[in-house]
């Protein structure tokens, strides 16, 4: 089971809903005949509501608009929105990307080298001479 | 007593250059991962200080919630993948990660 989503732990962040709810159930696995069960599935629904409109109006959640709203106003000046590794090729500094360019090039090179010398063993060896058996 | 042929001399010849010049590569590979490194570095430092702008879509309870825009602070706590367009860190986690420059700032 999804540890994040377990009945547990929503019980436990939300203790009054579910001790209404566990009342409710109960009245009506009792058979209260009565308005109260209904009223008790209402309260949850409306302290629910309140948990969620609290936390929308708290201070952090006020901030947390406030910055969106400003990245909204700078996010219109983006023309384009790249995946990240195309984004890291264009907006990565020129100069440490061209390091980075130059590394990948002596490193081709020195790989071709040892490519080179490979080949050169290898028509050695196929020249039979058998003294060079492996 | 074995004499060596000219070819089993270019045969030693032939290994001992490969094992330089293998020596030589390996070093450059560990040069390219450092520059490449530098090269992340310097992308998460523009993401941070807010010259680079980034949104995604914030992960939670494991369902990908309604898009929105990374705050700079939040790239000090959190990392970018580049394979697969993700940010996580210390308990936040964006998927379908874009980048982009604002304009004025080309």
């Amino acid at each position: 089971m999804d540890t994040e989503n377990s009945p547990i732990r929503l019980a436990k962040r939300f203790p009054f809903v579910t001790a209404f709810w566990l009342i409710a159930v109960g009245l009506s696995v009792l058979g209260v005949a009565s308005p109260m069960p209904a009223m008790m599935f209402f309260a949850a629904g409306a302290i629910t509501l309140i948990y969620q409109l609290r936390e929308y109006v708290s201070g952090a959640r006020i901030l947390d608009l406030w910055d969106q709203g400003l990245l909204v106003v700078q996010a219109r000046a983006v023309s384009e929105w790249l995946e990240p590794d195309y984004a890291i090729e264009k907006f990565a500094d020129a100069s440490v990307f061209e390091e980075y360019l130059t590394a990948c090039e002596q490193t081709k090179t020195k790989h071709n080298e040892v490519v080179a010398i490979r080949a050169q063993l290898a028509a050695l060896e196929m020249r039979g001479d058998p003294h060079l058996r492996w | 007593m074995v004499t060596m042929t000219d070819s089993m001399v270019e045969r030693q010849d032939l290994i001992r250059l490969v094992a330089e010049v293998m020596k030589d590569e390996q070093a450059l590979k560990l040069t390219q991962e450092f520059a490449w490194e530098r090269v992340v570095d310097n992308f998460h430092a523009q993401l941070a200080n807010g010259k680079l702008l980034a949104k995604g879509l914030p992960l939670r309870d494991s369902l990908a919630h309604r898009e929105r825009h990374i705050p700079s602070y939040q790239w000090r706590a959190i990392r970018l993948q580049l394979s697969d367009a993700t940010a996580q860190g210390h308990g936040v986690h964006y998927v379908g990660v874009v980048v982009g420059r604002p304009k004025a700032q080309r």
